[in-house]
């Protein structure tokens, strides 16, 4: 890893949070891209692939769940962990940390309904 | 119903000052308008260079940017990049009177950055990097924000306040903002407001960069800053030794720092183990940057704020965090809320008071550091208590290795770190170390 670089390196493939998982952490990645993969009975679905500045793995941290879904390095990926209590622990004196990931929490949610829109135009079930 | 201390549609914002708080505050509040649909306009004085190396283009201070802020930044969208960080840091050595200790990042992952607030040390052959601050303007202006490099030298408080440079009027402002630290002047026109703003008390502290070469500061230092915590010289408090690309920051903090204290420091055995005898030799680049000890009084008043060292800082470390929380609160408090002293002081002085008040937790946990640090068997049982911690890490939590690890990287209040200090069994292990040391003394 380079001198300059902070956070954490991951080979490609590798698994940086897995499904199921208890959440302490979320991360932003730095450098390189990230899978993001849901277990299914039909197998493996890709949901989407998140690049450099993307943040990912904050779902848990607000509902309190394990982890939705898989994240796997695609080849030499930086990720910058940041730690759940530390992160509580400043939006409780200033809430406004969390609007620059309300906004992308936005766009997701957005992103998905149109997704689900199209998805239920081509299976027939809206007209 | 609109009042006249509200930010409206072209509010014009003057912030003097473009080192990390004015930068940081431009870019808080540009966002902070957007959300509500509100088109502010922001000026950012400043009139250093921050490509230039030497003192001209630098904001003199360690340059390491704590794990706390590098995440908080990150989860802001501001990812400082490779171009501006020197090194990446996951570790402390500390060198004491009875030994070394090392301290690794409970998170086992770099997160802490060492970066040049200016173009670098003066001479600097190899200029592969970039400044911290002349990024962080630069999101500033990215975000919205006009940079004028125009000294600003006086304000005229009316209505409204207005900046003049050189004789002449630059600007009406409906906010001014002042965002610098103690060693600049321009405290003088704050306090010549007549608004009652007064300097925080200051002490002084010693940087210069040591020049080793990359490979050379690669394979002594790796990823790790050196601390100091040693009885010899007598004046120092605490010294680090920062490794950044070509160079080595050594930074001092104590009274009446000199040649001598410095040449006393780099000869004490740890230092001659880590850095080359003539290292001191030749030129090198050196300041005696003032810290700020106590809080300004008042800072804030009807359409002024003041942000940054000159205002509300955390004691002796994470100066620029400090920058953020309270850049963060001044620019909540003049968008949501409003710029008159009752909004300043219902919105703002609650972050201020809050750095304020953590700073005296902060002094009783340099008080008992420095016995620590002066009284050998003390030194010799947290030595032993952190070793100890340290081989069972992954077992159980380092608490003391954690409270050092805290108290020297500012990332923690310091009230977490006193409170985290109350704990009986850590007590208990430090004075059965004691005891021990105190029994080898003796026989």
């Amino acid at each position: 890893m380079n001198e300059s670089e902070i956070g954490r390196n991951y080979k490609d493939g590798e698994i940086i949070c897995r499904e199921g998982d208890e959440a302490r952490s979320m991360y932003v990645i730095r450098s390189g891209k990230v899978d993001i993969i849901k277990n299914s009975s039909a197998g493996e679905l890709k949901l989407t692939t998140l690049g450099k500045g993307d943040i990912f793995g904050e779902m848990s941290f607000f509902d309190h769940m394990p982890r939705s879904a898989t994240a796997r390095a695609v080849g030499e990926t930086v990720i910058l962990s940041i730690d759940k209590k530390g992160f509580f622990a400043k939006a409780a004196n200033d809430p406004s940390i969390a609007f620059n990931i309300l906004e992308g929490m936005s766009r997701r949610i957005r992103s998905l309904n149109d997704e689900l829109a199209r998805y239920k135009k081509d299976s027939g079930l809206i007209y | 119903m609109k009042s006249e201390y509200t930010l409206n549609d072209n509010a014009r914002i003057a912030v003097i000052g473009g080192g990390p708080s004015g930068s940081l505050f431009s870019i808080f509040a540009l966002k902070m308008a957007k959300m509500i649909d509100r088109k502010i306009n922001i000026t950012v004085f400043e009139s250093k260079d921050f490509t230039r190396d030497g003192p001209v283009g630098c904001n003199r201070c360690g340059g390491v940017i704590s794990e706390h802020l590098i995440q908080a930044l990150s989860i802001e969208g501001i990812n400082i990049p490779t171009e501006v960080i020197q090194r990446s840091i996951n570790s402390y050595v500390l060198h004491t009177q009875r030994g070394d200790v090392f301290i690794e990042s409970p998170a086992a992952e770099k997160r802490i950055a060492t970066v040049y607030r200016g173009g670098g040390p003066k001479g600097i052959r190899i200029k592969e990097k970039q400044s911290f601050d002349g990024f962080l303007l630069n999101c500033a202006v990215e975000e919205g924000a006009s940079h004028s490099p125009l000294r600003i030298d006086g304000i005229r408080n009316g209505d409204k306040p207005v900046l003049t440079s050189g004789g002449n009027d630059v600007m009406e402002a409906d906010l001014v903002v002042g965002a610098f630290g103690v060693n600049s002047s321009t405290w003088k026109m704050f306090e010549g407001l007549g608004i009652g703003y007064k300097l925080p008390e200051t002490t002084s502290a010693f940087i210069t960069e040591l020049e080793m070469g990359f490979e050379s500061v690669s394979s002594t230092f790796g990823s790790s800053i050196h601390f100091f915590l040693v009885p010899e010289p007598g004046n120092v408090k605490f010294a680090a030794l920062i490794p950044k690309g070509n160079y080595v920051t050594l930074c001092i903090l104590g009274k009446d720092i000199d040649e001598k204290t410095v040449r006393g420091l780099l000869h004490t055995p740890a230092a001659r183990m880590l850095l080359p005898q003539d290292v001191l030799d030749g030129k090198f680049c050196k300041c005696f940057p003032k810290l700020p000890l106590t809080t300004a009084q008042v800072g804030f008043a009807d359409r002024i704020v003041i942000i940054g060292d000159a205002g509300s800082s955390r004691l002796f470390k994470d100066g620029i965090g400090a920058s953020y929380m309270m850049s963060k609160a001044a620019a909540t408090a003049a968008l949501f809320y409003g710029i008159s002293k009752q909004n300043f002081a219902e919105h703002y002085l609650p972050a201020y008071n809050r750095t304020r008040n953590d700073n005296r937790y902060g002094r009783f946990v340099y008080a008992v550091t420095n016995a620590y640090k002066n009284i050998g068997i003390l030194t010799e049982a947290m030595v032993n208590v952190v070793n100890k911690e340290q081989d069972r890490r992954n077992k159980e939590f380092p608490r003391l290795s954690s409270m050092l690890w805290d108290t020297f990287t500012g990332n923690e209040t310091y009230r977490n770190i006193f409170l985290r200090g109350t704990n009986i069994g850590m007590h208990k292990n430090l004075l059965l170390e004691s005891a021990k040391a105190l029994f080898r003394r003796s026989s």
